[in-house]
């Protein structure tokens, strides 16, 4: 019995749907990709709301003189200030941007680890580096790879339950996830000495160890100091501790600090940052469209722990010019589409994603930015190819869509039609199952407050960035986000493994990482070897370099070094047309007061490109 | 010009003997022959694919255990203490919250849930009785509450949510603060991962901690040796002034 009640509570969760009024606040709204203001010298753009500031907006004026009741209202400026404009900027500047972001940690963990050692093991690390510059090759690190994100939250529980169901599905994760680290991990800084020396003398007392030995008589061993080789026979520990707090508070305040700012003007300087360079990018005619590299950042409160972000929508270029390309990028918008739709819809909407994936796609290749190109009739015969016979064998199938025939234009549009039939029926919980066919149909296809139909715009978040037909014929665009974590770890991290396998190569990157950042004292055992040698006949002792090797470590507190502070993370994420922007607050072009030191006002540098 | 090549020399000994002592450690035997090194094995190395990845805590304590004895196995360096992370009693902890000093909790997941409600709770004292996870009621609140100045809880987006909903009492007196990273709505599992090692700073030392069970009186509860906690000490203490600066930035944003 009890398994029957389960089934009818598991029925009644699926028939709820969608549930988009309690959260959404921050939307993506029209998009401005019209090619022909970029050839009049216009930046494109994307439009978002606010969605409780419209809200507020459409209910009109609200004036306390006369009367009226303004409890809980906006005030009016806020509620008119509900717009916002925002330019594209291309994946390839995001990701130079994500790679800013990376070499100035790398800047910081190499200045933070360096301070330290080259402090504690004063004065020999400091005639190596600050006095004789020993150093390696400069930071450089490789542009990090795109990775596309799919916030959880971001997407609609009724649809992540459903898509879930069967297995479990992946989300990708930040883009930066795992790459605050160094690409190689050398015994020599790959800073320039002067970036953590500063301020910092040569000091050769107070006396830091007396070093262990062994003693040697003709060759063979008689006593050693205990510990020997890797304890001294005495250690200034005091001292040794004090060297590493006065080294680390160095580096976590004035250090961090430069790491903090650094990271500001990577993320907030626009590249490059006039109007006029900016404007010299953008072609003249259609054919030179390309992919003008340029990344204009909006602060959404800004990147800071406790703020927002900082968001940039980007293009992959303007006009994708190589079809057969363009195609393959079709291609896997319908198998990403595919897949995520078989996972999640019913029957019914397995069948409609034909029609749907028609409909955007033919939109793509009749709009006017394809006239008379080459090669566009080719995709329009591959389009048809794909959707033709699946989508006539289903008309066939499916009783409310039986009146469909003619040109595959027609059969889309009659489906359409007869879909809306279909959930008329289910919004007024009519007879479903008679329309399809013994299929059942319990959740609209149409929710309330979300534009187009919700599951098929909710599967645009995993499509990746695109050129600006595709966005406009599918309604989604993507969005590069930067913003601040706190994270409670070490530098390196110890994280940056995956121990669940212990294989050569996960293991040996780590484990140097790990090894080489140790902080340790460098200290140097000797050897005295007591001989007898005919002099005549008189006994020689002399010290010298143990076999066990010149130098030995030995591990000071912290031993690795501690991190708990904000650290700037990077993600790609696509957001479909009329649905929520993620990882957002605040409102877009404002920046909390601990930015002013960067605030350049971005809103006024882009109007001119922007035309509004 | 002779005194200054030797000087140079004598300097960079020690750090070119950093070339040395790495270039000769056995990384083929650390890594090739697992099985095979009778030392090696002594240090446990599988238990490195049994670490439980949900417990950050445990997972740096197991990696420094088995990093140590392989360092001191393999070749020279026995020069690290046996642990860095020590077992600290509840009643450390509980001393620690009542010392009277900022309390910060850094982390995600059911774990800072719990210990969350459980400040909640201590905050506005008392009551504590009543409450219990999974049916263990905990009777280790005192019964007029414990005065902490300010309690931080810095975690992702959703547990945010959560802990704000369950300690509007707390909240509304301005005893706690709940600061969230990331963006309004995102993806909890995705943070979880990021925050890393969960904190609790208080007293003025740092405390890591494993919730296996229900209620954090029963949880293992780490802490750092003396010079270590110092040095810990120092990072938390900065970072509880970034959380303090990122609490009135969340009003400004508001």
């Amino acid at each position: 019995m009890r398994w029957v009640w389960a089934l009818f509570l598991f029925s009644l969760a699926l028939a709820q749907g969608p549930t988009y009024e309690e959260w959404t606040k921050y939307l993506l709204s029209a998009p401005d990709y019209r090619l022909e203001q970029v050839l009049k010298g216009k930046w494109p753009y994307l439009e978002v709301l606010r969605k409780d500031r419209f809200r507020d907006y459409q209910k009109g004026r609200c004036d306390p003189t006369q009367g009226q009741d303004c409890s809980g209202r906006l005030p009016w400026a806020e509620a008119q200030a509900h717009e916002f404009y925002l330019p594209l900027s291309s994946l390839e500047a995001t990701r130079e941007v994500a790679r800013d972001l990376r070499k100035a940690w790398q800047r910081f963990e190499e200045r933070y680890y360096w301070r330290v050692i080259t402090e504690l093991n004063n004065p020999a690390f400091w005639f190596a580096y600050c006095l004789a510059g020993v150093k390696g090759p400069e930071l450089n690190p490789p542009l990090p790879e795109f990775k596309l994100m799919v916030p959880s939250e971001g997407v609609d529980t009724a649809f992540l339950e459903a898509a879930t169901r069967s297995s479990p599905l992946d989300l990708g994760a930040w883009a930066s996830a795992g790459l605050h680290k160094l690409d190689k991990y050398l015994p020599v800084p790959q800073v320039d000495p002067k970036e953590f020396c500063d301020g910092l003398e040569m000091q050769i007392l107070p006396l830091m160890y007396i070093p262990g030995f062994k003693v040697l008589v003709q060759g063979s061993e008689v006593f050693r100091t205990p510990g020997y080789p890797s304890q001294p026979l005495w250690f200034n520990w005091d001292e040794a501790n004090a060297r590493v707090e006065r080294a680390m508070r160095k580096a976590l305040t004035d250090y961090y600090a430069d790491y903090l700012k650094e990271v500001a003007r990577a993320l907030l300087t626009p590249r490059p940052s006039t109007p006029q360079d900016l404007l010299s990018l953008l072609p003249r005619d259609f054919r030179s469209l390309g992919n003008p590299k340029a990344y204009l950042p909006v602060p959404w409160q800004g990147h800071l722990l406790g703020a927002g972000g900082v968001v940039a929508p980007v293009y992959t270029q303007l006009f994708p010019t190589d079809l057969p390309a363009l195609w393959n990028q079709v291609q896997a918008i319908w198998d990403t589409y595919k897949g995520l739709i078989d996972r999640a819809g019913t029957e019914v909407e397995k069948a409609y994603l034909y029609v749907h994936f028609y409909r955007s796609a033919k939109t793509l290749f009749d709009s006017r930015a394809f006239l008379g190109l080459p090669g566009v009739d080719a995709l329009k015969r591959n389009l048809e190819n794909l959707v033709n016979a699946p989508l006539r064998a289903l008309t066939g199938a499916i009783p409310v869509l039986k009146g469909c025939a003619g040109d595959l234009d027609r059969v889309a549009s009659c489906a359409a039609t007869a879909l809306m039939t279909l959930d008329q029926a289910v919004k007024a919980k009519g007879e479903v199952e008679k329309l399809t066919g013994g299929k059942p149909q319990n959740e609209p296809l149409k929710a309330k407050e979300a534009p187009g139909l919700w599951k098929y715009e909710e599967a645009k978040r995993w499509l990746p960035p695109s050129s600006l037909p595709v966005y406009e014929a599918f309604g989604y665009t993507s969005f590069f986000q930067a913003t601040n974590f706190l994270e409670v770890t070490t530098v390196p991290d110890i994280r940056n493994v995956d121990l669940s396998q212990v294989n050569l190569g996960n293991w040996m990157g780590w484990a140097w990482s790990q090894l080489s950042r140790l902080v340790v004292y460098w200290h140097t055992p000797l050897t005295i070897d007591i001989r007898v040698e005919y002099c005549p006949p008189c006994v020689i002792a002399y010290p010298s370099l143990p076999l066990e090797g010149p130098a030995q470590p030995l591990g000071v507190p912290p031993y690795v070094l501690p991190f708990s502070l904000e650290r700037t993370h990077w993600r790609w994420v696509s957001v479909p047309e009329g649905y929520e922007v993620p990882g957002v607050r605040g409102a877009p072009y404002t920046l909390v007061s601990d930015l002013s030191a960067y605030a350049l006002d971005l809103r006024a540098l882009y109007r001119p490109l922007l035309g509004r | 010009m002779r005194k200054a090549f030797l000087t140079l020399l004598v300097a960079l000994t020690p750090a070119l003997a950093q070339f040395d002592w790495l270039s000769n450690l056995d990384w083929g035997g650390i890594s090739n022959n697992l099985n095979k090194v009778s030392q090696v094995l002594s240090c446990d190395p599988s238990s490195l694919a049994q670490l439980d990845f949900s417990q950050p805590s445990l997972v740096l304590r197991g990696v420094y255990r088995v990093t140590k004895c392989v360092l001191c196995t393999t070749l020279k360096m026995c020069g690290l203490p046996d642990d860095m992370l020590y077992p600290a009693s509840w009643g450390e902890i509980q001393r620690a919250l009542q010392s009277g000093q900022e309390v910060m909790v850094v982390g995600s997941g059911a774990g800072v849930k719990a210990i969350g409600e459980y400040l909640g709770l201590v905050l506005v004292g008392g009551g504590c009785q009543n409450l219990s996870y999974g049916g263990v009621p905990i009777y280790t609140c005192p019964p007029g509450g414990v005065r902490i100045p300010k309690a931080y809880i810095v975690t992702d987006g959703a547990t945010a949510r959560y802990l704000k909903e369950k300690l509007k009492r707390a909240e509304e007196e301005g005893t706690l603060k709940v600061v969230a990273v990331g963006g309004e709505r995102d993806a909890p599992e995705l943070s979880g991962v990021i925050l890393g090692l969960p904190l609790v700073w208080a007293g003025g030392r740092p405390y890591l901690f494993a919730p296996g069970y229900a209620t954090p009186d029963r949880w293992l509860w780490l802490t750092f040796a003396g010079p270590v906690s110092d040095k810990v000490a120092l990072v938390a203490r900065l970072a509880t002034s970034y959380v303090v600066s990122a609490s009135r930035r969340q009003e400004e944003v508001k």
